[in-house]
This record gives structure tokens, C-alpha cells and sequence, in this order.
């Protein structure tokens, strides 16, 4: 077996397929294992450089707004005073709306000691704010108001005179901003500036001003050259907002100032719902960041959406599976009808193998020899018998041009048989052959072409049967035939030889004949002398003797000259009411002597074209036997009439002794007489009847007898009358 | 009454026959066994009739009849075939050779005598 029939079984194998199928969904689950891993490592490499992004981004936003309160601080470094309307200018150039989304506003609070108090609420008073005061009120032991709050307008304007100070939470990152001299950002307060609707979360973020050309190095220092804050306060959401546009890439995330814990330190979610209560919160990706800010820091929690990665997306995995599967299926089925093909195929070439088995011992053992052949007309297959027949060994024959053995002359009955066949699709022959031994042997081929489906020609089948005893038999019946065919000549001739003899001794027998009746019909004549009555009588039977004898001779003359083909029938046209008339005439005055009458009827017919010498004799045939076989004083009637159109029928009707109905047939035959007695009491040649017949036959009529023994007989002759002349 | 009658046959009891029933019928009648012998005949004597047998030894009779009825002198002498060749055609031929009549044997005595004295007449 070769490699690749090796393969090809084993990818055949029914096991093969199920194999296949299992490791096909093996790599697709691998494969889907992958794509899966795939997607959510993008997902979660995609989600940590957003929420990196949404990092920076607040970070660098705080850092911009810090630099916003720097500018405002250096503006009262670089000055002896800054005006309300100096501020005003400054925060107007910064254009925050434009520029810094989410900055509430940018203001200043300034430090003011209970002493002063009432100096400073007097002062800003006069600047035209006669309702002006520090609040809340109470004493405390220090005071702080907010004095500049640009935009000036709006919610801005309720924080005017506000001591943020009063305040726990804001108080805390003014002290650490005034303590160490950095930014510091307050934690989660609500803004004054909030009304009764939108309440936001929100937070400040407060830079120290402390007094020009003071020293404020250490804590004491800054005390006590502490001026006031410059501040913004900042809605928790404005500001996102204003960091983050609306582009969150689906991704939520809550800022807590501090822990993550509650809605306490919650300071924003991005999507305004809260989970970290929700047990059933189960993001995809999340991470705690914590972002460090000037003197807080704030923790970011940050996770996905229901819907983080896209439907596409997630469903590439889905995508890989399904379709793998698919695949899968699709290979099994094809590996599986593979097997059931090969499968079938081996079916299928077993049985043709079987049948095949078959044949060839139904052909091996054949009685008849059966070959088939190539197109070259070679021996393809040759069974047993066919060996037997031409006596070559059944291999020795294989490939060999056919026919084998066939006697050179045959050839080209081979060779048409062979075109027949080729042309028609069979043929037959019967050709000789040699067989191995040398013997001689007849065969009967039938050549059958043997075509494919498309009828093109394939080959040819030779079926052989040893007709050589059945040739030899033939031959036999030929040789017999031939000399029965020689034998049969030689008797033609001798019948030829004897009616010649015959005609020449009835002529030679009529010459001395000729004598005895002359000379005695000379002597009855008494013309040579008288007579005595005993010579007279005695004369008589020597002349009844010879015409007894002549009319023998004549018989049998007439008779070998039908029989030796010299009887010729010349047909002429005449009137056979004469002809019988006169034959009645002839033989009337016989008739007449034994005391008997004879009637003619003739009806509706007179002239025909016939042999009038032939129909005269058999009418004389006929009626003379007529007579002569009637008693006396019978009667004899003779008819005629048209028959069957052509014909005529006559008919001699007596009352005469009549005829056996087992003689009948032989009355016909030639030197007959039925009755020896009546042989001797009517003279007569036997020939009479036989001739009769032999000259109806002659003209091609037929001639037949009704009698009855006793009673007489009717002799009925048919002939055609109108034959035409030369026939 | 007294015509010269030649008859021809060479059996010689058929010429005694008709020779012996002509002349007592008051014929003149010559013998011929042979051709040769009636063309003698012929010869010495020129008959007013021939009855020709056929079958002659030497030359036959319908032989005898052709040379007769070429010859000028001879033309004129009637000649009845009488043979008993009854074949069919004998009539024909022994006409063509240029007989008057055919007559077949055995013949009745008054018929041949009735025949040739008719034959005589016209």
C-alpha cells in the first residue's frame, strides 16, 4: 500500500471523521478561547488608557486653574492696592468662560481681624455696597470676606461678605494655604452660590496673599503678613464637565475625597448612579486611582459601563465560535460522506467483482466458445470451449489477432462477417478451421460489437459453436443429393429413351400392321375373288383383331409422346357442338347396336379456342367408355356448359356398371382394366382413361368421376376454353 | 378411269397392298421399293399421281418429294404423303416439302381410294 492509499484508507475510516470533528472543536474553542482573551485585553488595555486619560486630564485641569489663582496672587504681589475694579479687569482679560469651563469664579477673600471689623464693613459700605457685611454673624476671633468675586453677577453675588472661614471644611484648606503658602483645596463643601435647584457638589481651592516686601518663610512669618486668599470655588460637575467634555468612552467613574466608601466622600459620579452599595455591581474593568492635589487627595474609582465593550466587538468571539462550528460541521459531514462514499464504492466494487466472478465462470464453463476482443481485434479473453474447438491452449491465444485457426480461403467471410459486425452490431459466419492437431473443423461464429455507454466501439464478442458434424453431415446430404440429382437425370433420360422407343416401335409396329388390316379389309372387299361365309367370318376377326391392335399401338404412341414432352396442344377456335356431334357420330351407330341412345345438351356455349383434335378424343375416350361399359338399352347423355367464366364443363353421365369407390383412383392409372372379368367381357386397352387424363392435364384442366357401383357414372372434365395460342 | 399411279414403299408387302387395292380399283399402278427406282420410273413414265412412303432406305420420301417439285418436268404430279408417321408435325413437314396430301397408315381401303380419286379429279 502507498502512502497515499494509507492515507486515503484512514481518511475513510468512520472514526476519522468523529476524530476530526472533536479536534476541530477543540481548535475552535481554543480559538475562541483566544479571540476572547483578545477582545478583552484590548477592552482592558483600552479602558486603563482612558482612565489614565481622564486622569491627566483632571490633573492638568487643576494645575491650569492654579495657574489662574497664581495670576491673580502675582497681580496683588505687583501692586500697592488691587482695586475692585483692577480685579474685576484682571478676571475679565482671563475670559474663564471661554477658556476655564467650570471655574464658578475667581475671588478674593481678605483677612480681616475683629479689630477691624467694623472699619472694614464701613469701607467696602462706601464703595457702594450699603448693605455689605461680613456673614455669618457671631464674633469670632478672626474674620474673612470675600470682598472680590468676579463675575460679579448672579449666584456669585450671594457670596459677597461670606466668611468662608465660619466654615469647618473650607476652613481647614484656608489654614493649611495660609500655613504653608502653597494651593490648598478645600474638601467637599456646597457652595453658597447654590440655589434651591441643581445643587452640586463642590469644592475650593484657595491660594495665600501675604503682604509685599514681608518676609513669610516660616509659619510666624505668614501669619503674620497674611493678607487674604485668592480663591475659586468650583460646581463639582461643571467642572468635570469643563475637563472632560461629554467624551467618557463609556466608562463611569467616581471621585471620593478620601476613602471610597460612601456618599459622604463622594464628590462625582460621572453618571449620577452610584453603585458601590449595589451588590449586583459587577463591573467588567475597574481601578482606584488616587490623584494627589495641593493638599488633598482625592481616590477615583473608575469602571466600566454595562455595555463597555461594543455588541460588534463581543461578538467576534461569538463570531469565531459560530463560524468555527459551522466549519467543523461542514468538514465532518464532508469527511463523513467521504467514508460512506468509499464506503459504498467498496460495496459497490465488490458486487461488480462478484458478478464479475460470476460471469467469468459462467463464460469459463460455457458450452459454446466465447472470446472477447479488442478493438485491434486481439484476444482479450478466451473461455474453455473456444480452447477446445480450435485446440489451442487458452493462453497461448491471449493477444494473438483473431481468428486463430481459419482455413486461408475463408478470410474474407471473415473479414465481411467482421465489417458486418462492426457496422450492423452482429454477424454470422460459418468458416472453416485447422485445429492445433492438424484436423479439420467447422465453426459457426456470431460476431457482437460491444459498445459503451456513449456507443462507441469497444470491442467485440465471438460466440463459437463446432459445427463440424453437422458439416460434415451437410456434406454428406449435398454428395447424396448431387448423385440423386444424377440418378434421377439418368432416369429422365431412360423415361426419354422409352417414350422415343416406344413412338419408333408403335411406327414400326403399325408398318406390318398396315399389311394384316389392308389385305384383309382388301379380301372382305371379295374384290380379289369370292368368299365362303366361314372365310368371310373369319376375316372379320382377323381384321377386329388388328384394329384392336392399332388402336393399342395408337394409345401407347399418344402416350409416349405426352410423356416424352412431344405432345404439343394447338389451340385453334371451334365450335364444340360439331365436335360433339360428330364424335356422337362415330360411335352413334355402336351405340345403336347394343340398343342404346345418346343425348347431347349443350348450353350457352358453342365456339372455344382449344385443341379441337384433343377435345374430340377425350369426348371419344369418354363416351366409347361409355357405351361400352353400359348395359344395353341404357341411355348416355352427354352436356356441356360454361363453367367459372374461362371454363368449360363436360360431362358423359351413363348408367353403366358404375366403379367401386375404391377404384376410383386407379381407373386413371395406366394399363388398368377394374375388372379382370370385365376386362374379358369389354375389350378394351386399359389405357383409355390414363390417356384421357394425360391430354386433360395437357391442357391444364382437371378431370374427375362421380359414380356409383351398379348405377353408372359420370365423368366430369373442366378445361379452360379460351387458352391463347402457343400455350 | 386408267391413271398411272406410281406407288413408293420400300416394305414390300404394303407396295403389293396398295399396288394390288389400286389397280383392282382400275388404276395403272407402278412399283417403287426405293427412290432411286421410282425416279426410274418417273423417268420411263410420267404418273399422274405418287403415293409417297416416307421412310425410304437411302433417300427418304419427303427428299424424293422436294427433287420432284423442283424439277419443271415433274412438278405437276400430285404426291400423297402415305406413312405411318403419326407423329405430330409429320403432316407439316411432309407438306413443306411440297406433298398434296398426307395420308397416315394403316388407312381403310375405301378412304384411300376415295381420296385419290379425288384427288385426281380436281
Amino acid at each position: 500500500m502507498t502512502m497515499r492509499n494509507k492515507f486515503l484508507s484512514l481518511l475513510h475510516h468512520p472514526i476519522t471523521a468523529w476524530a476530526i470533528l472533536l479536534c476541530s472543536f477543540l481548535l475552535t474553542w481554543i480559538a475562541w478561547r483566544i479571540s476572547n482573551q483578545f477582545v478583552i485585553q484590548r477592552a482592558s488595555d483600552r479602558f486603563t488608557f482612558h482612565t489614565d486619560d481622564i486622569q491627566a486630564a483632571i490633573s492638568r485641569r487643576m494645575i491650569e486653574y492654579e495657574e489662574v489663582l497664581r495670576g491673580g496672587v502675582g497681580l496683588f504681589v505687583a501692586s500697592e492696592k488691587v482695586t475692585r475694579q483692577e480685579w474685576h479687569q484682571y478676571v475679565q482679560t482671563l475670559q474663564i468662560d471661554d477658556y476655564y469651563p467650570g471655574i464658578q469664579g475667581i475671588g478674593f477673600s481678605i483677612f480681616v481681624p475683629p479689630e477691624g471689623k467694623k472699619d472694614h464693613t464701613l469701607k467696602i459700605r462706601a464703595e457702594g455696597f450699603p448693605n455689605y457685611k461680613i456673614w455669618p454673624e457671631g464674633v469670632r476671633s478672626e474674620y474673612h470676606s470675600i470682598i472680590y468675586l468676579e463675575p460679579f453677577q448672579e449666584r456669585n453675588l450671594r457670596a459677597f461678605g461670606y466668611d468662608m472661614y465660619s466654615e469647618p471644611v473650607r476652613h481647614a484648606a484656608m489654614t493649611r494655604a495660609r500655613d504653608t503658602g502653597l494651593p490648598s483645596i478645600s474638601g467637599i463643601v456646597t457652595l453658597v452660590q447654590e440655589t434651591e435647584t441643581d445643587i452640586q457638589k463642590g469644592f475650593l481651592m484657595y491660594l495665600p496673599v501675604y503682604r509685599n516686601g514681608e518676609p513669610h518663610e516660616t509659619l510666624e512669618e505668614r501669619r503674620r503678613s497674611f493678607v487674604g486668599f485668592v480663591y475659586s470655588p468650583f460646581r463639582v460637575k461643571d467642572f468635570m464637565h469643563g475637563v472632560l467634555g461629554t467624551a467618557t468612552a463609556g466608562i463611569d467613574f467616581e471621585i471620593f475625597d478620601g476613602e471610597p466608601s460612601n456618599q459622604e466622600t463622594l464628590l462625582y459620579d460621572s453618571n449620577e448612579t452610584f453603585q458601590g452599595d449595589d451588590p449586583h455591581h459587577h463591573p467588567q474593568f475597574s481601578r482606584i486611582l488616587p490623584l494627589q492635589l495641593k493638599g488633598r487627595e482625592w481616590r477615583i474609582y473608575y469602571h466600566t459601563g454595562p455595555r463597555y465593550i461594543a455588541q460588534a466587538e463581543a461578538s467576534q468571539p461569538l463570531v469565531v465560535a459560530v463560524g468555527g462550528v459551522l466549519v467543523d460541521l461542514l468538514l465532518f459531514y464532508i469527511i463523513a460522506s467521504l467514508g460512506k462514499i468509499q464506503k459504498k464504492a467498496t460495496i459497490m466494487a465488490e458486487e461488480m467483482a462478484a458478478a464479475a466472478r460470476e460471469k467469468s465462470v459462467a463464460l469459463e464453463n460455457a458450452v459454446e466458445g466465447i472470446v472477447s476482443l479488442d478493438p485491434q481485434r486481439r484476444y482479450l479473453d478466451v473461455n474453455r470451449a473456444y480452447a477446445d474447438i480450435v485446440g489451442y491452449l487458452q493462453s497461448e491465444m491471449i493477444g494473438k489477432k483473431w481468428p486463430i485457426s481459419v482455413f486461408p480461403e475463408d478470410y474474407p467471410k471473415v473479414e465481411a462477417a467482421y465489417r458486418e459486425m462492426l457496422a450492423k452490431g452482429r454477424a454470422e459466419m460459418e468458416v472453416g478451421g485447422k485445429h492445433k492437431d492438424g484436423s479439420i473443423f467447422y465453426q459457426h461464429a456470431v460476431l457482437v460489437r460491444s459498445s459503451d455507454p456513449q456507443n462507441a466501439f469497444v470491442g467485440s464478442y465471438c460466440f463459437l459453436k463446432d459445427i463440424t458434424e453437422r458439416k460434415i453431415l451437410q456434406e454428406q446430404l449435398q454428395r447424396k443429393n448431387k448423385e440423386l440429382e444424377e440418378q434421377n437425370r439418368q432416369v429422365l433420360k431412360a423415361s426419354r429413351l422409352k417414350s422415343e422407343f416406344l413412338a419408333n416401335m408403335s411406327h414400326e409396329l403399325r408398318t406390318p400392321l398396315n399389311g394384316v388390316i389392308g389385305f384383309t379389309e382388301f379380301l372382305r372387299s371379295k374384290k380379289p375373288g369370292p368368299l365362303n361365309p366361314k372365310q368371310e367370318e373369319y376375316l372379320g376377326d382377323i381384321l377386329s383383331s388388328g384394329r384392336h391392335l392399332l388402336r393399342l399401338i395408337n394409345d401407347i404412341l399418344d402416350l409416349a409422346k405426352i410423356e416424352s414432352g412431344k405432345m404439343e396442344v394447338s389451340p385453334e377456335t371451334f365450335s364444340c357442338r360439331e365436335a360433339i356431334n360428330e364424335v356422337c357420330a362415330v360411335l352413334g351407330p355402336i351405340a345403336r347396336k347394343k340398343g342404346m341412345t345418346i343425348e347431347t345438351k349443350v348450353a350457352d356455349v358453342d365456339r372455344v379456342i382449344l385443341d379441337p383434335r384433343k377435345f374430340r378424343q377425350i369426348l371419344y375416350n369418354l363416351l366409347s367408355n361409355a357405351v361400352k361399359f353400359s348395359h344395353e338399352g341404357s341411355a348416355v347423355e352427354v352436356s356441356l356448359r360454361p363453367y367459372n367464366g374461362n371454363e368449360i364443363r363436360l360431362e358423359v353421365k351413363d348408367q353403366g356398371i358404375g366403379i367401386k369407390q375404391e377404384d376410383v383412383e386407379a381407373i386413371f392409372a395406366k394399363f388398368t382394366q377394374i375388372d379382370s372379368g370385365a376386362a374379358r367381357y369389354y375389350e378394351g386397352t386399359g389405357l383409355g382413361l390414363a390417356l384421357t387424363k394425360e391430354l386433360v392435364e395437357l391442357q391444364r384442366g382437371s378431370i374427375g368421376v362421380d359414380s356409383e357401383f351398379g348405377k353408372g357414372s359420370t365423368f366430369t372434365v373442366i378445361l379452360p376454353a379460351n387458352l391463347e395460342r402457343g400455350i | 378411269m386408267g391413271n398411272r399411279i406410281l406407288v413408293v414403299d420400300d416394305n414390300p408387302i404394303n407396295l403389293k397392298l396398295a399396288g394390288d387395292l389400286l389397280e383392282s380399283e382400275g388404276f395403272k399402278v407402278q412399283r417403287a421399293g426405293d427412290a432411286e427406282q421410282a425416279m426410274e420410273l418417273i423417268g420411263r413414265s410420267r404418273p399422274d399421281l405418287i403415293l409417297m412412303d416416307i421412310g425410304l432406305p437411302g433417300m427418304d420420301g419427303l427428299a424424293l418429294t422436294r427433287k420432284l417439285k423442283a424439277d419443271e418436268a415433274t412438278r405437276g404430279i400430285t404426291i400423297i404423303a402415305f406413312t405411318s408417321f403419326a407423329m405430330k408435325g409429320d403432316e407439316q413437314r411432309t407438306i413443306e416439302a411440297g406433298c398434296d396430301a398426307y395420308i397416315s397408315k394403316p388407312v381403310d381401303a375405301g378412304r384411300l381410294v376415295a381420296q385419290i380419286s379425288e384427288m385426281l379429279r380436281s
